[in-house]
Order: structure tokens, then C-alpha cells, then sequence
């Protein structure tokens, strides 16, 4: 079952280097993504006057997504048990969200 | 020797696969290192042979070369670990070409390979990988293509559960007589999910998917060689048979998924129908059939209909029911829904859902959804029925399956405004 690990943090790369370093290991790691700093988002979105582009992004201040990585793992207990070791000890906050597949076996 | 395609040595190496991996691990021990040698040598084997030819006794050339390259492999993990001895090297690989009085037939080895890397210590993940590799012969390349994921991955994952293999310390014989029927169904469980996983599969990966649920079949089938009396091996290579005969007609030529009532039954695949129906009563003569044998028989009367109409639903729901007996499972009681409903309305088939709402192991799910779905559908009840299938849309996270549930709840609306 794949899951998105979203890693929210206030800039720390630690946290992306523990999924880089453990997911890899446990041979469950599909990808990695690790995003630039927020400043360089920009966000698009309709407003009465149509369409907006602002600099920064919608995420609260403290919370940003600095990386998302990919995995490939047993079950959605597991996926959760991986986030739990990886932001443990640490500022900051991961969110496990599957991710639509050809099989899709969230259930069962 | 003559030459041979890449198809005929493929196959030839696949076969051969599990008899010199045990050979191999028989003679040296260490497992994890007779499995890279076994794979190095099929290497070397699917380089050579299309265009040199295949040699006289295949599996004899198969067991030389991989030994040679495990008394390397032993030999420098050995000078890794700063000791003097080499006692691999002392072994000539000559020597077991010919295997002595005392040595258990081939199968024996085949069957202990599939309990050894289905081994509870493993995750489900691994089991099947790591069962595609030594067993099935595949490289870790096409299992990690078959699944998606990059290969440095699947190779760490590999080797990971031959590390655990090593530390469970679990010897290369037979389990005891009183853990086999578990070790069993692991086994059955795995191969099962590399059918699921290959048949799921749409026609666009197709082209690029090693063909998961044919190597999941000939798994099955040598199983089936090794045990002709076990219902369930039985029960599970007719249920793939079964299965896999309505391929042609699982999707249209847009890739969407076609649900089973409403398949192009001239497009299933007649040998492969009669075969798994032979299966089936093979299977119930075995004794009381077990999960694996109830679901193929569903599927043969599913197979042996013209038409949705004509099945025998009634017949599927005893069966369901038979099932709902031995598992506790709610999906089995989702599909006992929907043949009550075929055969005795919609109405009948909604009272059975209703417990199923409370059931935790329900609520991430999108399968009762679908059902209920359905069964309003049926009902003509067209509000509530898109009201559900947008509820599966929403929560399947299977991508051909939104595409089919926001369909139907389109046509739906559609129809109702």
C-alpha cells in the first residue's frame, strides 16, 4: 500500500533526513521530495475579482511542508507507526495520506 | 546445445530457480548468500544461452556456476571477517552434481524454499518479494518493475528479510509437522496477492509490469505438484483459472473497468474456464473446502453463466454463507448481500448491510458503500444510490475504481434530472 509521509516543520532538515535515512533502510521508501523554503511558494487561487497569485503559502506559520516522501508499506498501522518514529523528538508534524493506486487496498 | 529465444531460457531459468537454490543451500547453509549466488548465476545463464545454446543438463550448469560463485562469495566474506579458514572453497562444486542416495527429491526443496521465505518473522511486503526472487527466479529489477517501486528499494527489502531469515535462526528442513498448515496458508496467502496485484493491474502498465498473476499461476501450479491433495492449493490455482479467464473483458477500450454483469462473456476464456471448473470439484472431493475453494467455486458459477441474470445467485449466497462460517470477515458478508439481492431483491439484500454500518473494520473502506450503492440502484431509489457512490468515489483509493463509482453516480444524475 503506497501512503504520502507530508512532513511539516519551521525549517528543520532533520526530519526529512530521517525519512531519507530510515525509509531507505527499511526498504520501503519510493521517493523524496524535498521542498524549497516557503518564501519561494506562490499561491493561486479565484477570488471576486478572478484569478489571484499571491507569494507564500496557505499553511500556518510554524507548519510548513518542508518534504513529502513516498512509501510503499504493509498497512496503514505501519505507515502510521513510521511517522510516529520519525517526528518523535522532534518539532513538527508528519501526516500519513494514501495515495490513490491501480489496486487500492486501503480496505482489506 | 542450439540457441534458444529469451522467452524458452526465461522459462527454463524460472523453473530451475527453486531446485538449485536448494541444492545450493543444502550444501553450503547460508541462505541469504545461496540466493545471490542463485541469481548471479541465472545472470550469467540469460546472458549465454540464447546465443550459445543451452546446455545439456540445464540445472547442472546452473549448480556449478552458482557454487563457484558462493565459495567466492563465502570466501570474501570470510576475509571481511578477518578469519584464516575456507572451508566453502573446500567443497568441489563437482561433487553434487549428481546428488547422492540420501539427498530428499527436488520438490521437497521447492517446498521448503516457499515456507522459508514466507516466515512469520517477515512482513507481508517481504514474504512476496522476497518468495518472486528465489523462488520464482525473477531479478530484483522485473519484481521491483511488477511492483512499482524503485529497485534500490526492492533490493533493500530483499535483503532485509534474508537478514531476518538468518536470525530466526530457522534451519533449511521441513517445518515441524504441527506449524506446516500455517506456514501453508502463508504461503497460499502470498501467491494469492501476487495474483491480486498482477490481474489488478491496468492494460497501460501491462506493457511495462512483469505479468504477475502468470507467475502467480505457475507458482500455484508447482505447488499443486508438490501437494495433488490439498484442497486449498487446489481451491486457489482454480480460483486464479477462474479469475484470470475473464481478463480479456475486465476493461474496455478506454481502460475503464467493466463491472462483471455487464462483461463481454464471449471475450472469457473458455480452456481456461473448463480447466479451474475441473479444479473446483477436484477440490471439493479433497474434503471440506476451505476459503480459497469456496470463493473459485463462486467464480466458476459466475463463469459458467450466459448472462448476470442467469447465475445462479442462490447458489452463490449458500456458498457466501458456507464462507461467512469460517471467516469473520464483513467483506464476505458484503458479497452474500449482493447475490441475496440477485436472487431475492434489493430489499433483502439492504437488511443484511445493516449491521455492517457499526463494523469498525468497515468505516475507511468504500465497499459498503458501493454495495449499498448498488442495491438502491436496484431499488430505484436514484438519490440515495449516487448519494453512496459518490460516498466509494470519495473513499477508494483505487484510481480505475473513482473513475468507475463518479461514472456511475453521473449517469445517475444524469438520469434523474
Amino acid at each position: 500500500m503506497r501512503f504520502a509521509l507530508l512532513a511539516y516543520a519551521e525549517a528543520a532538515p532533520e526530519l526529512t533526513d530521517r525519512i531519507r535515512d530510515r525509509l531507505t533502510a527499511s526498504g520501503e521508501l519510493v521517493h523524496l521530495v524535498e521542498l524549497a523554503d516557503g518564501g519561494h511558494t506562490r499561491t493561486l487561487s479565484t477570488g471576486a475579482a478572478g484569478v489571484l497569485a499571491r507569494d507564500g503559502e496557505l499553511d500556518e506559520p510554524g507548519r510548513r511542508l518542508v518534504a513529502f516522501g513516498i512509501v510503499d508499506c504493509e498497512s496503514y498501522d505501519r505507515a502510521t507507526h513510521l511517522a510516529a518514529r520519525l517526528v518523535s523528538g522532534l518539532p513538527g508534524a508528519v501526516a500519513v495520506r494514501p495515495v490513490m493506486t491501480t489496486t487500492g487496498s486501503l480496505d482489506v | 546445445m542450439e540457441s534458444a529465444s529469451d522467452a524458452v531460457v526465461e522459462r527454463l531459468l524460472r523453473e530451475h530457480t527453486p531446485h538449485v537454490l536448494g541444492a545450493l543451500t543444502r550444501r553450503f547453509g547460508h541462505f541469504g548468500t545461496a540466493e545471490d549466488a542463485v541469481q548471479e548465476a541465472l545472470l550469467a545463464a540469460s546472458r549465454q544461452w540464447p546465443s550459445e545454446g543451452i546446455p545439456d543438463s540445464p540445472r547442472g550448469w546452473l549448480i556449478t556456476v552458482a557454487s563457484r560463485r558462493m565459495t567466492d562469495l563465502l570466501r570474501s566474506e570470510q576475509a571481511r571477517r578477518r578469519r584464516e579458514d575456507t572451508v566453502a572453497a573446500q567443497v568441489l562444486p563437482e561433487e553434487f552434481l549428481s546428488p547422492g542416495a540420501d539427498a530428499p527429491a527436488g520438490g521437497d526443496d521447492t517446498l521448503i524454499l516457499l515456507y522459508m521465505c514466507c516466515h512469520p518473522a517477515l512482513t507481508v511486503d517481504a514474504q512476496v518479494a522476497l518468495t518472486l526472487r528465489a523462488v520464482g527466479g525473477l531479478t530484483t529489477g522485473e519484481v521491483a518493475r511488477a511492483f512499482l517501486v524503485p529497485e534500490s528499494t526492492m533490493g533493500q527489502r530483499i535483503s532485509r528479510a534474508k537478514q531476518r531469515i538468518r536470525r530466526s535462526g530457522q534451519p533449511f528442513r521441513m517445518p515441524p509437522e504441527a506449524d506446516r498448515p500455517a506456514r501453508l496458508a502463508a504461503v497460499l496467502h502470498v501467491l494469492y496477492l501476487v495474483f491480486n496485484e498482477g490481474h489488478t493491474a491496468t492494460s497501460g502498465d501491462a506493457l511495462t509490469r512483469t505479468d504477475l498473476s502468470g507467475e502467480a499461476i505457475r507458482l500455484t501450479r508447482m505447488l499443486r505438484g508438490l501437494l495433488p491433495g490439498d484442497g486449498e492449493v487446489t481451491g486457489l490455482l482454480a480460483l486464479m483459472l477462474l479469475t484470470d479467464a475473464r481478463r480479456g473483458a475486465r476493461v474496455d477500450a478506454r481502460g475503464d473497468l467493466v463491472p462483471l454483469g455487464e462483461q463481454d462473456r464471449t471475450l472469457w476464456n473458455r480452456g481456461l474456464i473448463d480447466e479451474g471448473t475441473g479444479l473446483v470439484t477436484e477440490a471439493f472431493a479433497a474434503g471440506p473446502p476451505g476459503p480459497y475453494s469456496l470463493q473459485a467455486a463462486v467464480a466458476a458459477l459466475h463463469d459458467e453463466a450466459d448472462s448476470a441474470e442467469t447465475t445462479d445467485w442462490e447458489q452463490i449466497a449458500a456458498l457466501y454463507g458456507v464462507l461467512e462460517g469460517l471467516q469473520d470477515n464483513p467483506m464476505v458478508t458484503l458479497n452474500r448481500a449482493i447475490a441475496v439481492a440477485m436472487a431475492h431483491g434489493p430489499a433483502a439484500g439492504l437488511a443484511l448491510l445493516a449491521p455492517l454500518a457499526d463494523d469498525p473494520r468497515m468505516a475507511r473502506g468504500h465497499r459498503l458503500h458501493a454495495v449499498r450503492a448498488h442495491l438502491w440502484e436496484m431499488a430505484g431509489d436514484t438519490d440515495a444510490a449516487v448519494e453512496s457512490y459518490r460516498s466509494a468515489a470519495r473513499m477508494t483509493t483505487s484510481i480505475p475504481e473513482r473513475r468507475y463509482l463518479d461514472r456511475k453516480a453521473d449517469i445517475l444524475a444524469g438520469r434523474a434530472r
